[in-house]
């Protein structure tokens, strides 16, 4: 599965948190079993060979959910616990976190999904 | 939404998993959330926000810039008088622009001073139209025009780029700076087939055709500092085919390469001593790594065969087959410290492992260690910040098998057989 586009056809926006991130090494290695170094190896031979575009990395956490809500098509991860945090500090109409298992979820246009993968 | 998810999970990232179902089978403590926006979004609050991630990935800019120190004892590799040098400069600046869904437009710069290893200053490493002519839940097809980095052996890809690679200096068997430029891409055409499934693993095969300039700067490099003519490479086939099996930390891979040279005889006043010629080289290559979460392995084991119609005079010839392997181990010690162990050994002449039949057919004018290259290699790779890293390493060689120029050696400095040198580079990327 290496699929760079969703299943209407558009691209793909992956956005990330910088390597050395703690949740990046824990999302690569627990979520994608993929060590973190072999996901740089990937992107990077992308990036500097011009064979692609690898995913935009951006600083932290908050930088990343604003960029995933501006950006049509885009997907990245963050810790739940951040995500209370802004839930508490200021109303998100545009973030619907359905109390659902990820994929029960239908979809509609303009809208974040949030999806809670558990075990 | 659950076909959505299914095509996007691993994007590119993982193929090890096949959607959000295995993602609730994996055990593990923290919760974690995928956030994913669909579709085009509307009103007037989203408008009115900074759209400074919209559209990020059509168009991108990176580049990277790194600055050694390196000491080079028993031979010109790097410069001819042995003194500690600043001549470990690597530029880098890249652009991809997303044209369309299906095209893309990239190019990379590159500013290199390496002394004798190649010739100093600005290159256009590659300049690319890449058409996404397919693609779907298993398949991959991608088209490259314009000049394109090769992406054939194991390192070729990464070989310029400074942190990127596995240590400052390359197997100079395989990634041999003096074919640097010619190595590197080609300006023609290429293309790339993946194929991924749970069951096989991932397959990739690479096919490209072109042919790439030669400086007479490189002319001179490669054949001989006296060399008066020019030279251009005729044509460059190259491809590879790699796999890795379902969730396998390995990945196998194989090359073939074949390419044409010709040289074109300097004018009369001049007084080029060298012919018009022919040149031929073929390489073949195996490959192995293995990545795991401490330790790395990888190797390669190669032959090529190396043919010359005329140079000298005008009917000589020249046909030989040289073999070699080097075998890499990397050992991540913490997060950010990585140490590196490697042995290469190559030879020209498969008939003649000790260069001993080459000395004697050329009466001495080349000594017998012209006709290998082994290399003992020890590094130190230090992570600073996530793109941001010191790297160190020491070289012991035994051989002038792989010095400039290649055709016509240079004996009188490389006057040792063994030769030794050390480097230190600091590199930053974005």
């Amino acid at each position: 599965m290496r699929q760079l586009r969703w299943s209407d056809d558009s691209a793909i926006n992956v956005f990330v948190l910088p390597s050395q991130h703690d949740l990046h090494q824990r999302f690569a290695k627990e979520r994608l079993q993929i060590f973190p170094y072999q996901l740089n190896r990937i992107w990077h031979k992308l990036t500097y060979s011009g064979l692609g575009v690898a995913p935009t990395v951006v600083a932290s956490e908050q930088e990343l959910i604003q960029a995933v809500t501006k950006t049509p098509g885009a997907i990245g991860y963050i810790d739940d616990e951040t995500l209370k945090k802004i839930k508490q500090n200021k109303s998100s109409k545009r973030i619907k976190t359905p109390d659902m298992e990820a994929g029960q979820q239908a979809s509609g246009k303009g809208v974040v999904n949030v999806i809670k993968i558990k075990d | 939404m659950l076909s959505k998810l299914k095509t996007n999970a691993a994007v590119e990232i993982s193929n090890r998993v096949n959607n959000l179902y295995c993602f609730r089978l994996f055990v593990f403590r923290a919760v974690m959330l995928a956030v994913i926006f669909t579709g085009s979004f509307s009103g007037t609050t989203q408008a009115e926000e900074s759209e400074t991630y919209s559209n990020s990935q059509d168009f991108q800019l990176h580049g990277f810039i790194s600055q050694g120190i390196i000491d080079v004892n028993g031979s010109d590799f790097v410069n001819d008088d042995g003194e500690v040098s600043t001549e470990l400069t690597e530029i880098g600046l890249n652009a991809s622009y997303q044209l369309s869904d299906n095209f893309r437009l990239a190019g990379q710069v590159v500013y290199l001073d390496g002394g004798n290893r190649y010739s100093q200053g600005a290159r256009i490493d590659y300049a690319l139209v890449d058409w996404s002519a397919f693609t779907n839940e298993h398949w991959q097809a991608n088209v490259y025009v314009g000049r394109f980095k090769n992406n054939h052996w194991l390192y070729s890809s990464s070989r310029d780029i400074p942190f990127a690679r596995p240590s400052i200096i390359l197997p100079q068997s395989v990634y041999f700076d003096g074919f640097r430029d010619i190595a590197v891409g080609s300006d023609g055409i290429a293309t790339k087939v993946s194929y991924s499934t749970d069951d096989y693993g991932n397959f990739d095969w690479q096919l490209s055709y072109g042919k790439s300039p030669i400086s007479d700067e490189q002319t001179k490099n490669i054949l001989s500092e006296f060399a008066q003519g020019s030279a251009e490479q005729n044509y460059d086939a190259q491809t590879s085919l790699y796999w890795q099996p379902a969730f396998s930390p390995w990945r196998f891979g194989i090359s073939l390469l074949d390419a044409g040279f010709s040289y074109s005889q300097g004018n009369a006043e001049s007084g080029d001593m060298f012919s018009d010629s022919d040149f031929n080289f073929q390489f073949y290559t195996m490959n192995a790594m293995y990545e795991g979460e401490n330790w790395e392995f990888s190797g390669e084991i190669y032959q090529q065969r190396f043919t010359i119609d005329g140079f000298y005079y005008p009917g000589f010839q020249h046909d030989s087959i040289g073999q070699g392997f080097y075998l890499q181990t990397r050992y991540k010690l913490t997060q950010k410290v990585t140490l590196l162990a490697r042995y290469e050994d190559f030879y020209l002449n498969k008939d003649d492992k000790d260069g001993k039949k080459m000395e004697q057919a050329t009466g001495g004018a080349i000594p017998y260690y012209f006709g290998f290259h082994k290399d003992i290699t020890l590094g130190l790779n230090y992570d600073i910040t996530s793109n941001f890293s010191a790297r160190m390493e020491y070289h012991w060689v035994n051989g002038a098998g792989r010095l400039t120029p290649v055709v016509v050696p240079n004996t009188q400095i490389n006057d040792t057989e063994d030769w030794q040198m050390w480097a230190i580079q600091l590199m930053y990327w974005f």
